[in-house]
């Protein structure tokens, strides 16, 4: 079943869940125009950064939402120039201030533990990772070992507090860090699988060590070994961009693994086997995509689309 | 003036001079091996108190500086070798010491009773392969925070030094630059630094756009790199004008040398105002500062200009004259560059990073090739100018002297964790050589000759040293534990804090690869010059 929502203005980078126990979870949508805010799922969308004052419109990137949020609040935007933080679910935002030249902010992670050590990973264009320490205050460069500093994703092990791993897809390489970001190790991948633009790690990642990795056109790779070794996944999956992926939770679909490939929706329950998923209005147009609860039938999708739509779309049985 | 007089020795005087001072040496060593050290008081001339050291390394240091060790040939010989492995290693000293001593004394004893040393020295050396062999069958990548921590303090003692220690190599890795200073504070305190840096600053402090703590701070600048020295003013306007047309509004300008006629003009504030330059030199000279240009040049993308000397001469080309032709290919770009007084840091570089990976990936083949220490040594300090930064500790101490040792210890323990990162750990405690036994036990059960017996069991005994000292300065008795040890198997070792045997690795006790293997390879080699040494010609000041 499908159902199409409100028709807002701009290309969607990215969703973001702002999820609250008792009450409607709020939805934010990273957009070329800015950033705007959804109280209803998705079915109506008001601008966020209002309280900026702004005379001209700001892209907005990439999001991190605190692992927390109903404690804390805590939500940052990533912009080309900077970052943006708000500790009150988004009503008001502040500047955080970078080490110049203004770095463009391309992808965030926030530490699992965000609450206690404040720690968030912001991957750029050109500065390589910078981390913060002190829940945005301040920032500094981590690029040991980081060779190419034109990051193009991140992904954070569950366990981080436990096994401080991270990993970094960059324009020409992948890149782990098993010391909470402050240094970095090239991994090997098969010939030719750069860029990396997107990963999903299991959540289960901890014990299983098990990843997987989408490039701009040579497809989909898995490693079940936290990095060491990889294997080409679906020849199917290539000739287009994998710009996001989402792997399934335990004790919901352990095995689902989504893929946005080249504006297409595509579901695998096993990591071999995928069906397209049919968008209300066609293929090919879906830029972002959030599962909010995670993968399980039945489950909802929220799609954001290269007309600036958000449509919401539940998972088959 | 001085003069020398010679003193010439011949056997059995040669032997019984080597064996003495190799014996005294050890002896004198031999209370600083293992967790429970005790010191070696160090007399200093000029010092009222003398010095406590617990390296076997320091003592070695000292004695080759003394007059007496001068007089004591044997002494001279086993602290040359022992200075050595603390400058290569940085640990591994005490063992090599009893090592040396045990293998040199049985030596002795199988020649005096028929061997020949020179087939002794042969068989020895089958032995060291074998033993190495061993020593690489047990080696475990390190890795991490912790246990890089539990390695230094294995060595040092020091769990405030270990623990910086610890998390500096864990991020800066094998390769990384590290840089030890004294601090004003009584506390250990690390920094790091993103990107490159060198010890050459800005050569005028015009030059400083942050006129407060007289730096220079660049955004996006341009990057030109040359091998000339910039004499007249002229030849620079074509590389200043080339920068402003290619859009770039600031620019680190590098070259061997800068002339106050050029310094003048790059600092003229109507030019600064087009576009404001930074101009440092290279740090080294030589074929260093080429390999430094081509580095800079990989990092930036710079196409350096350099100055084809023998081809000029050659053509009658002025050596200035090729600095009209910069193009706009010729800049390399970085995000940020700072620059003092002192020093010059560069980060963010604009190079090819596919470019920049395949330079990497040559310059580590070329170092897993080499073999000449001083050449692999320069090879590392280019990997660590690419790999994206470098940390200094700042060591801090309630006195001078404190502060010497804990520099000291730092240097050495540093060397070891960089040693362990590249080679791996072993099981510590002398446990790893002790696994070495059963190899050596095969082959001396299949010795033919006398020379073959008898060097495997000299290597025998002296794989066991380490530990038998280690046990003894712990107060226990050597030849009840060795049997508990051999008893449980590879990798077992005694735990003289808890006071029991156990799998030294389960345990955490861990010795780093590089300074096992160095420290038996300077026994060895050390003991077969002596073994098979004859006459001794010494100089003596008069």
């Amino acid at each position: 079943m499908t159902e199409q929502t409100s028709s807002p203005t701009n290309l969607v980078y990215q969703l973001a869940g702002l999820p609250l126990a008792g009450e409607a979870s709020g939805i934010l949508a990273a957009r070329a125009s800015g950033l705007e805010f959804s109280p209803d799922a998705g079915r109506t969308w008001q601008p966020a950064l209002d309280s900026l004052q702004l005379s001209e419109p700001v892209p907005v990137v990439t999001l991190g939402v605190s692992p927390d949020f109903e404690k804390d609040r805590t939500i940052f935007a990533g912009l080309p120039g900077g970052m943006l933080r708000s500790t009150d679910g988004g009503q008001n935002w502040r500047v955080l201030s970078f080490p110049a030249p203004p770095p463009t902010i391309t992808c965030l992670v926030l530490s699992p533990r965000f609450l206690e050590d404040g720690r968030v990973i912001a991957g750029t264009a050109e500065d390589g990772i910078l981390i913060s320490t002190n829940a945005g205050d301040e920032w500094r460069p981590w690029n040991f070992g980081l060779i190419e500093p034109e990051v193009l994703c991140l992904a954070i092990s569950a366990g981080f507090e436990r096994d401080e791993t991270l990993f970094a897809g960059t324009a020409s390489g992948l890149f782990r860090s098993t010391n909470a970001g402050r240094s970095w190790r090239e991994l090997a991948l098969p010939p030719g699988f750069v860029p990396v633009l997107s990963l999903a790690l299991s959540a289960n990642f901890e014990d299983d060590r098990s990843l997987y990795g989408g490039t701009e056109e040579n497809g989909l790779f898995h490693s079940r070994d936290g990095g060491e070794s990889w294997q080409p996944v679906e020849e199917d999956l290539t000739q287009n961009p994998l710009n996001a992926l989402i792997a399934g939770k335990p004790g919901l679909a352990p095995g689902w693994l989504l893929a946005l490939w080249g504006g297409e929706l595509v579901l695998s329950r096993d990591g071999n086997t995928w069906e397209t998923l049919r968008l209300p209005t066609g293929d090919g147009q879906a830029t972002a995509v959030l599962a909010p609860d995670g993968l399980a039938p039945g489950f909802p999708l929220l799609v954001g689309l290269v007309d600036g739509q958000v449509v919401r779309l539940d998972l088959p049985g | 003036m001085a003069s020398h007089t010679q003193n010439v020795r011949f056997q059995p005087q040669v032997s019984t001079e080597i064996l003495q001072g190799v014996r005294e040496f050890s002896q004198l060593v031999r209370p600083t091996l293992g967790p429970l050290p005790r010191s070696v008081l160090l007399g200093q001339a000029g010092h009222a108190f003398p010095r406590p050291v617990d390296s076997g390394g320091k003592v070695a240091r000292h004695l080759l500086s003394h007059p007496y060790a001068r007089s004591n040939l044997g002494l001279q010989f086993a602290a040359a070798a022992i200075a050595r492995l603390h400058t290569a290693a940085g640990d591994g000293t005490a063992s090599a010491a009893v090592m040396l001593e045990s293998l040199v004394s049985e030596g002795q004893r199988v020649i005096t009773a028929g061997a020949n040393a020179m087939l002794l020295r042969s068989c020895l050396d089958e032995g060291r392969r074998l033993v190495l062999a061993e020593i690489d069958r047990q080696r475990q990548p390190l890795s991490g925070k912790e246990a890089l921590t539990r390695l230094a303090c294995t060595i040092s003692q020091d769990l405030d030094l270990s623990r910086y220690l610890g998390e500096i190599f864990d991020v800066i890795g094998e390769f990384g630059r590290l840089e030890i200073r004294e601090s004003r504070a009584e506390e250990f305190e690390r920094e790091y630094v993103d990107g490159l840096y060198w010890d050459k600053g800005i050569l005028s402090t015009h030059m400083a756009n942050q006129a407060v703590r007289q730096e220079a701070f660049l955004e996006n600048p341009a990057v030109f790199i040359t091998n000339y020295y910039l004499a007249k003013a002229s030849v620079v306007v074509p590389v200043l004008e080339s920068a402003v047309q290619a859009g770039f509004k600031s620019l680190l300008f590098i070259s061997t040398g800068f002339s106050q006629e050029v310094i003048a003009l790059l600092v003229n504030p109507a030019n600064q105002e087009r576009i404001w330059t930074v101009a440092v030199e290279h740090p080294v000279a030589g074929d260093e500062r080429i390999d430094f240009i081509e580095d800079l040049a990989a990092v930036t993308g710079a196409i350096p200009l350099l100055r084809a000397s023998d081809l000029e001469k050659e053509l009658e080309i002025p050596s200035t004259r090729r600095l009209k032709y910069a193009q706009p290919e010729n800049f390399g770009k970085a995000r940020r560059v700072w620059a003092t007084t002192g020093s010059t840091g560069l980060s963010g570089g604009g190079g090819d990073r596919r470019y920049l990976r395949h330079y990497i990936g040559n310059l580590r083949r070329r170092l897993d090739g080499e073999e000449n220490e001083e050449y692999r040594n320069k090879l590392r300090v280019r990997l660590s100018r690419l790999m994206g930064g470098s940390a200094t500790l700042w060591v801090g101490a309630s006195n001078p002297i404190v502060m010497a040792e804990r520099k000291e210890t730092a240097g050495r323990v540093a060397e070891a964790l960089r040693g362990a990162l590249r080679e791996g750990s072993l099981p510590g405690g002398g446990a790893a050589l002790l696994a070495a036994r059963a190899a050596l036990e095969k082959r001396w059960s299949h010795a033919g000759s006398l020379e073959e017996r008898a060097a495997f069991s000299m290597l025998l005994r002296a794989v066991e040293e380490p530990t038998r000292c280690l046990l003894a300065n712990a107060g226990l008795h050597p030849d009840a534990i060795l049997a508990e040890i051999r008893a449980a198997g590879p990798g077992a070792g005694y735990d003289v804090l808890s006071r029991r045997v156990t799998d030294m690795r389960q345990a955490g006790i861990l010795d780093a690869a590089a300074v096992v293997k160095a420290s038996f390879e300077t026994a060895l080699s050390a003991a077969a010059s002596a073994l098979t040494t004859d006459s001794i010609v010494r100089s003596r000041r008069s």
